[in-house]
């Protein structure tokens, strides 16, 4: 069967596409909390799911800020600023970890840290300060989804609605 | 009874207080939600660490066993996220939230059409407003912005609003805030002892007490703000914004200074010198958008 020139074309850029997504396959950790997956590679895109501190991905591909990552059998994009050491976790996650293994418990649950909480969560409880305005911030902007955000800057022609 | 690690934790307590007391705020306002580092500290009590026996012994031998002892800059850099939501936290805290839903939905909306043109566009921007008088906006690490009532109520369009929070996200993809705690000295040989994860709660108690200081209190240096003001500026103009909104925004101010109301920018540099900066870097910058329509109905809460 004889190829015309572009189909050739499409056919040999398809498979590169795909060598090139498996050569870029590497293993990494988040490195942040509740970090957004989208579907896209954009904010203007549904959120799948959201990662935890120290979850392991692996990178599928890099574009710019991004990189489309697999994780829990979904795939998805997060910010590249998101991703981290792959060997495992960082800062209290992994200081935890390794405890565990020393010891053979699965936490360093015999410190601060085993009382359970984020550290700026202790960090607040010690000064008896509320997260309940952190929580009321947090919870307000999962409200704002990827529809709304493209409809608003569509609307008003700026950020990714620019013309 | 004091224990061993009692009398550490007092020790780490006393020797760093020097660190942050040395940091005493200019120009700042409201009231003080932060106690300092002391009662920080008093706040992890090393009973746990000895508490579980074996698991703090373990903790320790991890620390001998050649684990570096933990720096402000690891910190910084592994707990980012903890960081900027102490900031909130503290900010929160100093100043309730504005419980305009609505409004405070706008202002996350304007934020994250400039955030789009950052390094970061899928970042973790998350937005607030402060229910006070005074002329400020804040941000932590990791995405977490605070713009006070105040300074909504004197903008009168989008643009200005962008350009605020340009400002902000910029200090944010600069990591100001991490480059200006990541150095801070951490008494280490009061630190022997301690498990490795005891070490840590203890470092990020001091980093955010200093980050806090710095953000809601003495301020940037001269130079982060320049800085920012530069990269905010390329932000608002990527994202389509009248490119003078921060500079129509910071004349106004400077106008009403002292005809009451609020502080003004109590943790930035001089308004004039920030004016003329940007001025220069606007140049011949093509028009943008204002949506003053929308910004008007928006803002009318923060207004009453």
């Amino acid at each position: 069967m004889k190829c015309k020139p572009r189909v050739r074309w499409m056919i040999a850029a398809a498979v590169l596409g795909i060598s090139t997504t498996a050569a870029m396959a590497e293993d990494a950790a988040v490195k942040f909390n509740q970090v957004k997956v989208f579907a896209e590679n954009t904010t203007a895109s549904d959120t799948i799911t959201s990662l935890k501190k120290g979850e392991k991905v692996q990178v599928l591909a890099r574009q710019g800020p991004w990189v489309k990552v697999s994780a829990g059998g979904k795939q998805g994009w997060i910010s590249a600023n998101a991703v981290g050491d792959p060997k495992g976790k960082s800062g209290f996650a992994g200081l935890a970890e390794a405890a565990g293994k020393v010891s053979g418990s699965d936490s360093a649950s015999g410190s601060a840290a085993g009382k359970g909480g984020l550290p700026s969560e202790q960090w607040a409880q010690s000064k008896n300060l509320s997260r309940g305005g952190l929580q009321r911030m947090m919870a307000l902007r999962e409200t704002v989804g990827g529809s709304e955000i493209k409809t608003f800057d569509t609307e008003g022609n700026v950020g990714i609605g620019k013309k | 009874m004091m224990t061993r690690q009692h009398v550490l934790l007092r020790l780490v307590a006393w020797g760093l207080l020097p660190l942050i007391t040395g940091c005493s705020g200019s120009g700042g306002s409201g009231g003080g939600g932060m106690s300092g580092v002391g009662s920080a500290l008093s706040g992890i009590s090393l009973g746990n660490i000895g508490g579980g026996g074996g698991r703090g012994v373990n903790g320790v031998q991890l620390f001998q066993a050649g684990a570096t002892l933990v720096s402000a800059a690891s910190v910084a850099e592994d707990d980012q996220d903890d960081l900027g939501q102490a900031v909130a936290i503290g900010a929160t805290n100093r100043w309730p939230l504005f419980d305009k839903p609505a409004l405070t939905k706008y202002v996350t909306l304007v934020g994250l059409a400039v955030a789009s043109q950052s390094s970061d566009p899928g970042g973790n921007w998350v937005f607030g407003v402060l229910d006070t008088p005074d002329v400020n906006a804040y941000s932590g690490p990791n995405g977490y912005i605070l713009i006070t009532r105040g300074a909504i109520a004197a903008m009168e369009d989008e643009s200005e609003l962008a350009g605020i929070l340009a400002h902000e996200i910029a200090h944010i993809v600069n990591r100001d805030g991490l480059e200006a705690v990541k150095n801070a000295k951490v008494n280490e040989a009061l630190m022997k002892g301690l498990s490795a994860t005891d070490q840590r709660f203890a470092v990020f108690n001091q980093v955010s007490d200093k980050l806090i200081e710095k953000i809601l209190t003495s301020g940037y240096s001269q130079q982060q703000e320049n800085n920012a003001d530069s990269t905010g500026e390329k932000l608002l103009i990527a994202a389509g914004y009248d490119p003078n909104g921060l500079v129509k925004f910071l004349k106004r101010a400077e106008q009403r200074k002292g005809t009451g109301g609020g502080k003004l920018f109590s943790t930035h540099p001089g308004t004039a010198d920030r004016i003329a900066k940007i001025s220069q870097q606007i140049g011949s910058a093509k028009p943008g958008a204002t949506n003053k329509e929308r910004f008007t109905k928006a803002a009318a809460e923060a207004k009453l």
